[in-house]
């Protein structure tokens, strides 16, 4: 030690250095935030005795089972349980990050109404009775004016959003979307109308899988992501198509930068390949089998090695491997498929292949639904005559999903008021302003929109334009009904949640806000029910169903895992696993997928294609935790065109497509194709009560050009064209 | 006999409303939905409410060709004594389970 220095000890000297640095490099956050120690560690309050409650997770759709850890009336930490078997006894960071989601200082607290423009953010605060009164006013004079089709209901994916769905049903609107039209639609298409359902992949006990356009080691599914890994140690061949060099790319034994939007031509010329072989499906298990072999003969390897990248022996050696393992072996169906606008067609090229592989309903292939038992209560719903005769988007899309529609083709319709108006807007835990491809469009939208509703727990950008916000009750404060589940081949499950702690500030469960809203709308019979005696009915013939749920905080049903339809007929048209596709021949779309080259995004034009980090669900990006791993994100872009446009890394840059632009930073990544650029979801919040994220990087939404898949009408975020400028 | 001859034309009614059905199936769905969960529906479910109780039955309980089959002979069924719908309204059900049956492009489990 130096004379006449003050001693002081390694602990604080790395936090001042490290504060230090912080505020040295800008960073007004995580480094900082890190060293606070929390308010509550400092206090004199005995500690008081720890107390552990089931609940499941509501950090994004997997719904991990988790046990919440109390202290004096406040969540301490959530561990996983490792009775779940689902997510194989884990939770990941997102579901940690769940304490501060609950006490998050951004939370809504108290119903507000809109005061001032929409999206200018002045708002009065208004007590329950008075919001609730207003709202049903509102819905009613819509109602009266326009038909109860006049009001649009977007109810969310959450354990209460059958509550809402159920709401607007007695409502009597069937205008009813959600998220998924932005999100899996084309891939359930295509697998429906291949093999007559939805499968699970049991990527557990496959030897062999193709992963293309699909990121599950950063876009969890459980159990798919822990799985992959798992089998990966069993000896499971992994090979990875992507553009970009993403987390599943760097566990794969191959990983092939593939051009964006080829991906059929490298299935067509793999099935081109597989037919030739001794081993493939038996032709009698399937529909149109000898056209397929005809219509692949004209996408040999080399041709898809000039179309997609992929080197013509590469093509045909993975052929011989996934055959060689098969019926072991699958393509990963994925889940966000919202890419293309023939991405029904893409992933029909994807289950095809699968059909040639043999997989259906067998160990290490695609899996049936399985039985969870869970009934869903009866409810009776009306019938107005002066109601139209369909949705608003019907006939717009071949394959559109009839319970569900299209946001996007939906939001036309509502600004073109064709074939009818719609006036009100109805949500409950739904972003489309962070989500849909182009805002602007969505705020347009609004300007027909009389009466806008939304219920979420934080002001999001799509709250910001509401009218009427109520703030709901977080997962953790909750009684939830009981929900099924599936997980691969690891269970057929179901959880349910109790109230970890009580409902913050003046915040409710949107089943709560339903009711209130029923009786003063002339139907509360309707809901006339607590969550108890909704979920006695619910597991009715399930002996014992709740007490283990309580016991264990999770259910199993032991139902067939393998061989369920064991010789009955496939829920397709011809009862068999359909390659050549009956009713898209009659809708005018093709039976049999045809490859259609997409743009070149031309010099100095990129293409870009969106997704999500480990650590973030979409645009449920505003937590103080998850923040200090990611606070904006950036655009990634091989060096090759960032040098060529004297674009360097953390410039600030501006990316702009015929929709729109916006501003965020740039990444050089060496393992992107070259003209194609990445960037997150989530951020570039136009709400400042989303304080972590609020214009802090870029927000999709802003960029994307809306258009769609012509099959289901799932969006198409990857055919935007953007261009790339150094702003400072 | 005047009584045969009113059971004869609406007999005759039914089996041309059947037949039309069959060929055209543009009843209206959502109206379907509706009569179907009026009149089939709480003796039908899961967990029936309502009695005679029979088997589970939601669109997708039938393959399309099932429930055509059983709307060629919809007087056969055992509970149809117990309808309350006229027979007019018999498209709307036809055309909402038929459009949700197990083999259709988007089949609809709960009724």
């Amino acid at each position: 030690m130096q004379e006449g220095k003050t001693p002081i000890s390694r602990r604080r000297f790395l936090k001042t250095s490290l504060a230090a640095a912080a505020i040295g490099a800008g960073l007004q956050g995580p480094l900082v935030r890190t060293l606070v120690p929390e308010a509550e560690a400092a206090g004199s309050r005995p500690a008081g005795e720890v107390t552990s409650h089931f609940t499941a997770c509501d950090m994004c759709f997997n719904r991990c089972s988790m046990i919440a850890l109390k202290q004096n009336g406040v969540i301490k930490k959530l561990d996983p349980n490792p009775k779940c078997l689902k997510s194989r006894g884990m939770i990941c960071a997102r579901g940690n990050a769940a304490v501060k989601h609950i006490y998050s200082p951004d939370r809504l607290k108290y119903p507000l109404r809109r005061t001032g423009r929409r999206g200018e953010g002045k708002w009065e605060r208004i007590s329950w009775e008075e919001a609730l009164d207003y709202t049903a006013e509102q819905l009613l004079e819509i109602a009266e004016k326009h038909t109860r089709c006049g009001v649009m209901f977007t109810p969310g994916v959450d354990s209460q959003s059958r509550f809402v769905q159920q709401f607007a049903d007695v409502f009597g609107s069937y205008n009813i979307t959600n998220h998924e039209s932005l999100c899996l639609l084309s891939r359930n298409r295509a697998y429906l109308d291949t093999f007559g359902e939805m499968p699970y992949p049991d990527v557990l006990h496959s030897r062999y899988i193709i992963i293309v356009g699909a990121n599950p080691l950063e876009a969890f599914i459980t159990p798919d992501t822990i799985d992959l890994i798992e089998a990966r140690k069993q000896g499971c061949k992994i090979v990875v198509l992507d553009p970009r060099f993403t987390k599943t790319a760097a566990l794969a034994h191959e990983w092939y930068k593939i051009k964006p939007g080829t991906d059929m031509a490298f299935f067509l010329a793999l099935c081109h390949e597989i037919v030739k072989g001794e081993r493939y499906c038996c032709p009698e298990k399937t529909f149109g089998y000898e056209q397929f072999v005809e219509h692949v003969a004209k996408y040999p390897p080399e041709w898809a090695e000039k179309e997609c990248g992929i080197p013509a022996e590469d093509i045909r050696r993975i052929a011989e491997e996934i055959t060689e393992a098969a019926p072991r072996a699958m393509v990963y169906p994925g889940r966000r498929t919202s890419d293309y606008e023939d991405s029904t067609q893409i992933r029909r090229a994807m289950a095809i292949t699968n059909v040639l592989l043999d997989n259906w309903d067998r160990p290490g292939g695609l899996l049936a639904a399985r039985e969870v038992g869970v009934k869903s209560p009866y409810y009776d719903i009306p019938w107005y005559d002066d109601n139209p005769f369909d949705r608003v988007e019907a006939g717009k899309a071949t394959g559109l999903f009839d319970a569900i529609g299209s946001f996007q083709l939906m939001r036309e319709s509502v600004i073109s008021e064709e074939p009818y108006p719609i006036r009100g807007w109805f949500s409950f835990k739904t972003n489309f302003m962070q989500t849909a491809p182009n805002r602007q469009k969505t705020i347009r939208m609004l300007e027909n929109i009389d009466f806008f509703v939304n219920i979420d727990i934080f002001m999001s950008d799509t709250a910001w334009f509401a009218d009427v916000v109520l703030p709901g009750n977080s997962f953790l404060e909750r009684k939830d009904p009981v929900h099924p589940l599936q997980g691969s081949s690891a269970c057929a499950c179901a959880f349910m949640r109790e109230p970890v702690v009580e409902d913050m500030f003046e915040s409710r469960p949107p089943l709560w806000i339903v009711q209130e809203l029923s009786k003063r709308m002339g139907f509360g019979h309707s809901f006339d029910f607590t969550i108890d005696e909704y979920r006695e009915k619910q597991v009715e013939g399930l002996d014992g169903a709740l007490e283990i749920l309580r016991k264990d905080g999770i259910y199993f049903n032991p139902s067939k895992v393998y061989g369920i339809y064991a010789g009955s007929p496939l829920k397709t048209l011809s009862g068999v696993k359909e390659i050549y596709n009956q009713r898209y021949e009659r809708s005018g779309d093709d039976p049999m997928p045809v490859y259609r080259r997409p743009d070149n995004p031309g010099k100095d034009k990129f293409r870009l294609v969106v997704g999500r980090t480990a650590i973030f669900t979409q645009s449920r990006t505003n937590n103080e935790l998850l923040t200090e791993f990611m606070d904006e994100n950036t655009l990634h872009m091989h060096p090759e065109p960032a040098s060529r446009l004297g674009l360097g890394h953390g410039d600030l840059v501006e990316v702009e497509s015929e929709t729109g632009k916006d501003r965020l930073r740039l990444e050089i990544d060496e393992g992107i194709e070259s003209q194609t650029v990445y960037m997150a979801t989530g951020f570039g919040s136009l709400s400042p009560q989303m304080s972590l994220i609020y214009k802090k990087g870029a927000s999709i939404a802003e960029i994307l050009k809306d258009t769609h898949d012509k099959i289901s009408g799932n969006a198409a975020m990857h055919e935007t064209l953007v261009s790339v400028r150094k702003v400072s | 006999m005047k009584r045969l001859i009113i059971v004869f034309m609406a007999a005759a009614i039914f089996i041309t409303q059947v037949g039309i059905s069959l060929a055209m199936l543009d009843g209206n769905p959502r109206q379907g939905r509706f009569l179907f969960r009026q009149e089939c529906r709480p003796c039908h479910m899961e967990n029936p409410q309502r009695e005679p109780a029979g088997e589970y039955l939601g669109p997708d309980a039938k393959r399309q060709a099932e429930w055509n089959e059983v709307f060629e002979n919809v007087q056969a069924l055992p509970c149809y004594e117990h309808w309350e719908v006229s027979e007019e309204l018999l498209i709307h059900i036809h055309t909402y389970l038929h459009q949700g049956a197990a083999d259709s492009p988007t089949p609809e489990r709960c009724g």
